[in-house]
């Protein structure tokens, strides 16, 4: 009987983004069941469901690192922001705020940026995010993805008490459902960047 | 005496590896959970709860031998120890109790 090889890459990204835990087993209960005639997609949705529960199970067996992570997540996210908001100092402005004091730079600063502003501002936010996932997984290698993963859960579990709030002051009115499709749009992107960037990080098992 | 400590996973789990006996492993629990609540089950969560049950001593794993068919990959089994019997056994006695003479479940 010909052996059906299921997608190699499901089960190498199990081992890549999990790397703390044993998953031989799993994986060959799932190679087992897919010789049986399990498709693809099920297979893919097994693993995707194997990378949440071990990362769920990393979490509450190392609290204090999943905590380290969120926070480095923070502090990356406030110097990123902070970074954002100088360089559109910069880029509109002509200058920046330093303590108390306004520097202005020449005006060749600002005028060639200012046409395309906002790409280049969205490649900055789109780096910014990268590096945040990918500075969380290398601080926390051993544990994978998971720290990203947790990061992501509570940046999410924020953005959502503070649309609550504005929900509540707007009475859920159409302008504020607007705002929502455009945060949850914003928070996948977000989330696939922050996972890039983690997985950029990770190493093979192999070479971990 | 104590009563028991076991979830409804947990529970469940131990009762299919009694059913099961030298045949437990995560394929089989999997398909007997999948059989009896007609629901698909992620097998990384049967591994959580049986990883669980290990470690508070209710089951023990064992490696078999590996074959092609798992692509070179041991299957593990499980079994369920006595002291993983007095708590189901337990636990039986508990819903026995509590599930008497309700009359919503005729």
């Amino acid at each position: 009987m010909r052996l059906r090889q299921p997608p190699r890459f499901a089960g190498r990204l199990l081992k890549r983004l999990v790397p703390a835990q044993e998953h031989d087993a799993l994986l060959g209960d799932l190679h087992e069941e897919y010789q049986r005639g399990r498709s693809v997609a099920w297979y893919c949705l097994q693993i995707l469901a194997a990378i949440v529960v071990r990362s769920l199970k990393d979490v509450r067996a190392n609290p204090l690192a999943a905590a380290r992570a969120v926070i480095t997540g923070l502090l990356a996210q406030m110097f990123l922001l902070s970074l954002f908001s100088s360089l559109e100092n910069i880029l509109t402005g002509g200058g920046y705020i330093w303590g108390s004091r306004w520097i202005g730079l020449p005006w060749y600063w600002h005028w060639p940026y200012a046409r395309s502003l906002y790409t280049v501002m969205q490649g900055i936010w789109i780096a910014g995010n990268v590096i945040i996932g990918w500075l969380i997984v290398r601080l926390h290698r051993a544990h994978g993805l998971t720290g990203v993963l947790v990061y992501c859960c509570v940046i999410s579990a924020l953005r959502a008490a503070g649309l609550l709030q504005i929900a509540r002051i707007t009475h859920w009115s159409p302008d504020f459902l607007i705002l929502l499709i455009g945060a949850v749009n914003g928070q996948i992107r977000e989330w696939i960047l922050l996972i890039a960037g983690g997985y950029l990080a990770t190493r093979t098992a192999k070479t971990a | 005496m104590a009563g028991p400590s076991l979830g409804t996973n947990d529970l469940m789990i131990l009762l299919v590896l009694m059913r099961l006996g030298d045949d437990a492993y995560g394929v089989t629990i999997a398909r007997e959970i999948e059989e009896t609540t007609r629901r698909p089950v992620a097998l990384a969560s049967v591994y959580a709860t049986l990883d669980r049950l290990v470690e508070r001593g209710f089951a023990v794993s064992e490696l078999g031998e590996p074959t092609a068919e798992r692509g070179g990959r041991a299957k593990k089994f499980f079994r369920i120890t006595g002291k993983g019997v007095r708590e189901v056994r337990a636990a039986k006695q508990s819903f026995v109790k509590l599930w008497k003479d309700l009359p919503q479940l005729g």
